[in-house]
């Protein structure tokens, strides 16, 4: 059975054995190309949550500090003591 | 065993899935530079809406709202929950059911309000570029159906009592996480 030819008009399903097919023609081949795209995927999501969540809880950790310091010099400022 | 090239249509799909895997990084970095832009706002309004509270100067309803925000400055729910009241809002302003928030009697007291709570909009809108992009679609589509009718009062109203509102329901158990 040939590889079916996954161009215009095909199917996923179409598609799905164009890649069965590459992967028993040319396994090492494959194995590299789905490597390189797990590798992709690991170093973007790595990237993400160094640029959203972990820095995004740095700047909320800066903002309460920022937060607390102006609490404490408006309670100075504003207390009924002074 | 045969030796073929990649078939194009491997190659296709593969370059379709990177490229939304790099949108994705160029996305996350464009809220990151965003964030870390407007880092200053934050703490600026953190340093005026403390100073605010502290005066004990406020109406209870506006410094309940100006609590709330200091709490929320980094709740990236927000803008979302500002994109689906305001067209809300819209409506009942267009329909005269919207009463006025309370004022503020002193003017330098009202001025000072008025920008923390700009800053504390314009932070939380920076949290989100989507939803600040639709924020701003909305508001430019408001300006155009309510101005003539309302007045540019309307503005700042709308964004204080949508604040209130998500305030008040936030407070009565509508939890909102970040």
């Amino acid at each position: 059975m040939s590889a079916p030819e996954a161009g215009h008009g095909a199917t996923w399903a179409d598609f799905a054995l164009a890649v069965l097919a590459f992967a028993e023609s040319n396994p090492v081949q494959f194995l590299v190309v789905v490597g390189a795209l797990i590798l992709l995927t690991v170093v973007a999501m790595f990237l993400v949550w160094l640029m959203l969540p972990r820095a995004t809880v740095q700047m909320e950790r800066l903002y309460r500090y920022a937060r607390g310091q102006a609490r404490e010099k408006a309670k100075d400022l504003f207390s009924d003591d002074t | 065993m045969t030796h073929s090239a990649v078939p194009p249509a491997v190659i296709s799909v593969a370059a379709v899935y990177a490229a939304l895997v790099g949108c994705a990084v160029a996305y996350a970095l464009v809220v990151y530079l965003l964030r870390r832009g407007t880092q200053s706002l934050r703490t600026d309004f953190a340093l005026w809406g403390e100073m605010l509270v502290a005066t004990k100067a406020l109406p209870t309803a506006q410094e309940k709202t100006l609590r709330f925000a200091l709490e929320n400055s980094y709740n990236a729910w927000m803008p979302w929950l500002f994109v689906l009241a305001i067209p809300l809002y819209g409506i009942v302003s267009l329909l005269g059911l919207a009463k006025k928030p309370p004022v503020i009697a002193n003017e330098r007291l009202r001025e000072r309000y008025h920008m923390a709570i700009g800053m504390w909009g314009l932070g939380i809108a920076c949290l989100s570029p989507i939803a600040a992009v639709i924020l701003f679609a909305e508001i430019f589509i408001a300006a155009i159906v309510i101005f003539p009718f309302k007045g540019a009062d309307v503005f700042f109203d709308m964004t204080e009592r949508t604040l209130r509102k998500v305030s008040v329901g936030t407070q009565r158990g509508l939890t909102v996480t970040g």
